[in-house]
Order: structure tokens, then sequence, then C-alpha cells
């Protein structure tokens, strides 16, 4: 081998490693699902028969992933939206570097790196029915306990919320780094002509933070999607089958209903509206 | 619109608007530190109440603080429940797929940002895709990938899969590209090897960003609960995180001990977070990692 080859060689020889890791763990078996999906395998006889978009069909009439595809969106939606909300809130007042906003956004952003069990573990020690500070406080105030985890709507508020606390001061962060590029003098020149803070809010925060806030709303999106753990703590699913979203229902068919194409082909839809979703937010955010 | 005139004074009108930007109102500040205060209290309720003894943890009414602390329930954590072990397994997982994610995607991003060759527009490409696609998605086969290279059930089974992370060798080129080719040059012209180049230039040059990869890679994969939840079957390969899990999800949770596990678990990351705070409170390294 000359020179020049061995030369040439070198930098693929730098890729190797993390390229062999990624396509034999991500490519090859986003690939492989895709294909498991189309066949009845299970995990003792592998692939099986190809059965063609048999999976796809079953999925249609099945209440179960339906219900969850259905709880997955209306999560997903409210935990966006709280989410851009709370976090822009909480940037617009902490934007200012002072000691007392430094401190108040180490706190804001602590939730952010604990892990999703351990939000869940704390917030179901705060709010469990019998054991729970919040209802021992109802009752010392002369209220009434409420289910929080065992009632349909407030297991829906309550995982959301979970949610939204685990995540906002990650998109605070972001939001704080696009109100600082925003020219002080800008707010100068119309606080001098005369406009109100109100206006100021609107006409210029509002939009000049557009990318920031698609930014922010497609990587919530995304991370909302992902959710399965807050929830698995606080309430399994529960009650019945009420705050269950698509992952854990991937999980289940999988590994609980021995389902892998089953779940592979959830799966496939999962990744298909993901992408949707995201491919639609970028062309809204293009227009603007 | 008419403005009043007095709100806006003929005399040098942006110096007092400086004058009343920098004055900051301390009721503001003190709002602020109460509402994260009141944020936090989730967090808080639970670091007080593993310090109860368990009668008190169950006592009604409720008391703030603990009135007589006790590390009974942290004992009774780390022996008894074992989460000495687990806190052992989450560390080693932690430390070594951190290690081969520097390690691994410093290699690659080195040749895609000082390189040019055959496929590099299009596996850089392929990085940035992939940033978007959640585990989640592909949960299924990777079990059945690992199972086939008979991975399953092994601590490696949660270290080697997750090490090539886009977000990582991004982050990585990114700050290589700032990196001079004339240094590369004078080092070849001296006649280092390109290993030699990578290991001996490239790396110190970049310890910045390795640094910040470092504590993300740590953060992420000391709090993972998908891999080690689909990987591993053994009890006593188990991690922090999956382990809180199973306690929590037993009929009749033994709450005295979850709560000490609950903070042995996120203790590590208090200590990183706070120590290194600069680094997850930036906005630009924030932008480009998330994983």
């Amino acid at each position: 081998m000359n020179y020049r080859t061995r030369k040439g060689l070198v930098p693929y020889l730098f890729v190797a490693p993390n390229t062999l890791i990624f396509s034999l763990f991500v490519l090859l078996p986003m690939i492989y699902g895709l294909g498991f999906s189309l066949f009845d395998g299970n995990f003792t006889t592998g692939l099986g028969n190809f059965v063609g978009l048999q999976n796809y069909q079953e999925l249609l009439q099945d209440g179960a992933f339906l219900r969850a595809l259905l709880n997955t969106l209306w999560y997903v939606g409210a935990v966006v939206v709280m989410v851009v909300v709370l976090s822009l809130a909480l940037a617009l007042m902490l934007k200012e570097t002072t000691l007392a906003s430094s401190i108040a956004r180490v706190g804001f952003y602590l939730p952010v790196i604990l892990s999703p069990v351990v939000v869940g573990v704390a917030w179901r020690w705060m709010f469990g029915t019998e054991l729970g500070i919040i209802n021992a406080l109802l009752t010392m105030t002369g209220g009434s306990p409420i289910p929080w985890l065992t009632d349909v709507t407030w297991a829906r508020v309550l995982v959301t919320l979970a949610s939204v606390w685990s995540m906002t001061g990650f998109y605070m962060v972001l939001f704080i780094g696009g109100l600082n590029t925003i020219p002080t003098d800008m707010y100068e020149a119309a606080e001098v002509d005369g406009a109100s803070p109100a206006q100021r809010f609107w006409k210029i925060t509002v939009p000049l933070l557009v990318p920031t806030t698609m930014l922010v709303t497609i990587l919530a999106t995304i991370n909302a999607f992902k959710a399965f753990e807050i929830i698995l703590v606080l309430t399994s699913g529960g009650p019945g089958d009420s705050t269950k979203l698509l992952v854990q229902n991937i999980y289940q068919s999988a590994f609980e209903g021995g389902n892998p194409s089953y779940a592979s082909a959830q799966s496939v839809v999962l990744f298909a509206v993901l992408m949707l979703l995201t491919f639609v937010q970028t062309r809204i955010a293009r227009e603007d | 619109m008419t403005v009043p005139a007095t709100a806006v004074p003929t005399e040098a009108p942006r110096a007092v608007l400086r004058r009343s930007r920098r004055k900051k109102n301390p009721l503001w500040q003190v709002l602020a530190l109460l509402l994260a205060v009141f944020f936090l209290l989730p967090v808080i309720w639970v670091v007080l109440s593993s310090f109860k003894s368990g009668a008190e943890l169950f006592a009604f009414p409720p008391t703030l603080l603990p009135t007589e602390p006790t590390p009974a329930n942290y004992q009774n954590a780390l022996t008894t429940g074992n989460f000495g072990l687990y806190a052992s397994n989450s560390l080693f997982v932690a430390v070594m797929s951190t290690l081969l994610a520097l390690f691994t995607n410093s290699l690659a991003a080195f040749a895609l940002a000082k390189y040019r060759f055959k496929g590099r527009g299009f596996l850089f490409l392929l990085t940035l895709a992939t940033i978007m696609i959640p585990l989640q998605v592909i949960m299924v086969p990777i079990f059945l990938v690992l199972r086939q290279i008979g991975l399953t059930d092994s601590l490696w089974g949660i270290i080697i899969p997750p090490a090539a992370t886009p977000t990582g060798v991004f982050l990585l080129r990114q700050y290589m590209l700032s990196i001079p080719d004339e240094i590369l040059e004078a080092a070849r012209v001296d006649g280092a090897s390109e290993w030699g180049i990578y290991w001996r230039i490239i790396l110190p040059l970049s310890i910045p960003a390795l640094a910040t990869l470092a504590i993300f890679s740590f953060t992420w994969r000391w709090n993972d609960f998908v891999w080690p939840f689909i990987v591993l079957t053994s009890e006593n390969k188990s991690t922090l995180q999956l382990a809180l899990a199973r306690l929590v999800g037993q009929f009749g949770v033994d709450w005295s001990t979850l709560l000490a596990a609950t903070v042995i678990t996120m203790l590590p990351m208090l200590v990183v977070f706070l120590l290194l705070q600069r680094y997850f409170l930036s906005s630009t390294t924030a932008g480009s990692v998330k994983g």
C-alpha cells in the first residue's frame, strides 16, 4: 500500500467505530423494524410469515391502540402549549442577569437534570391519595382529599403537569438565549416613541422570537412523544388506560404481549406522526 | 397615538431610560426567588421526607421538617434494598458509556471536520437527521439486534449502543472546525502521523467541547431508563433508575426505602449540576445538545 492510498483510508478509519455502532444500533434497527412490521413474527420463531399490511389494518380497528394514539395527541398538545407559554414567561421574568435571577434560573432548570423516574416518584409522593402532602393539606384546611392518581381527569392533569415541570427549565434557557439576541436599542426606541409594554411585547418580542419558538415547539413535541417513564411511575397508564400513551402501548405489545411485529407497526406509525409534525412545523416556520 | 409630554423628557431621554432600566425592582427579584423555591417543592419535600422515621413519615398532621432526622432510611436502602450495588452498576454504565462516546464521537468529528473524503457530506447529513429520532421509536428492533449478538441482560448492552450519539458528533465537529488547519499542516511537516495529530493536537485543543459532551453524556446515561428497561432482566444488574421504578411498581410501596433511594439516585446529578451549571444554562450548548 503506497502513501497515497493509506492517507485516503485515514478518514474512513476515523469514522469507522462511530459509524459501526451507529449502523448496528440505529440504522439497522430502523430498517429491521420497518421490515418486521410486515411479518407476523414473534420472539421465539423470528420473522415468521410475510403478511403485508395486515398489522397496520389491525391497528385501525384496535381500540387500545387508537385510545393510546388519541391520549398521546392530547397529551403532546397540552404539554407543548404549556411548556412554550411557561418557559417564555419564565424567560421574560429572568432574562436580565442579576444575582437573584441567576439563582432562580438554577432552580427552574434543576428538574431538567432529574431522571424521569425520580420526577415520577417525587410527584407521586406529593400527590398520593392517602399519604400525599397535598391531600393532607386539603384535609387540614377543611377540604376533602382528591383521588389525584385514580380519577381519570385528575390523573391526566397530573401526568401533564409533572411532564411540563420536568421540561420547562430547558426551554426557558433557549428562550433567554433568544431574548438576548434582540437588540435593547429596539426597546429603547419604541419606548421613546411611546409604545406601551404590551405593544413592545407583541410588536418586537413576539415577531423576533419566532425562530426560537419554532425550535422550542419542535424539540418539545419530540420530547413529549417520547413520554413513558414519568407516567409509568405515576399511574402505570391508569386508571383503566386513560393515561396510557403510544410508547407504553408499544412496549406492552412487544414485551408483555409477545408480538414484536405488531409493536413494530405501531412504532412505524409513531415515527410517521413525529416526522409529519416536524415537517409541518418547519414549513410553518419557513412561511413566517 | 398621543404621548403625554411628561412621559418623554426632552432633555436626554436615553439617559433617563438607561437609569430606569438599571434600577432593578427588589420586589420582583424576591418574587422570582420565591417562585423558584415553590417550583422546587417536589424535590425539597422528597429530601426532607427521606430523613424522617417511618412513623413520622405517615403521621397526620404531617411535619414540615424531620423532628428527629435519621439516616436509617439510607442505611436500609443501601444494605437491604441493595441500592449500593445498583449505584455501582449505574456509575459503571455512565462512566464507560461516556468514555466510549467521547472516543468514537471525537474520532468521527475529527474526520468530518478536517478531511475531505467521499461520503463525508452524506455521513454528516445522516448524523443531523438522526438527532431527531428518539430511541423509543426503535426499541423493539434494537432489542432483537442485541439479542442476536448476545448483549441482552449485560451492562455492555446499555453501554455500547447509545455511544454513537449524533449530538456528540455534531457538537465536537462544530468545535473542531474552529481549530486552524495550519496547526495540522505544521505538525504533518514535522512528521506527525494522522493518529498523532488527533491524539496530541486535536484532542487537547477540544477539551472545552469534550467536557461539555462528557457532562451531558454522563447525565443522559445516569438518568436512562428505557435502555436498561428493555435490555436488563437480572435483578443484580439493575441500574438505580430500574430499581427505583421496580420499587414504586410494587403493591404497597415501601416509601421509607424508596425516598432514600430516590435521593441517592438524584444526588450525583445535583452535585454535577450545581458545580457545572454554566454548561447547562448556556443557551449555545443547550440549543445543540439534547439527548
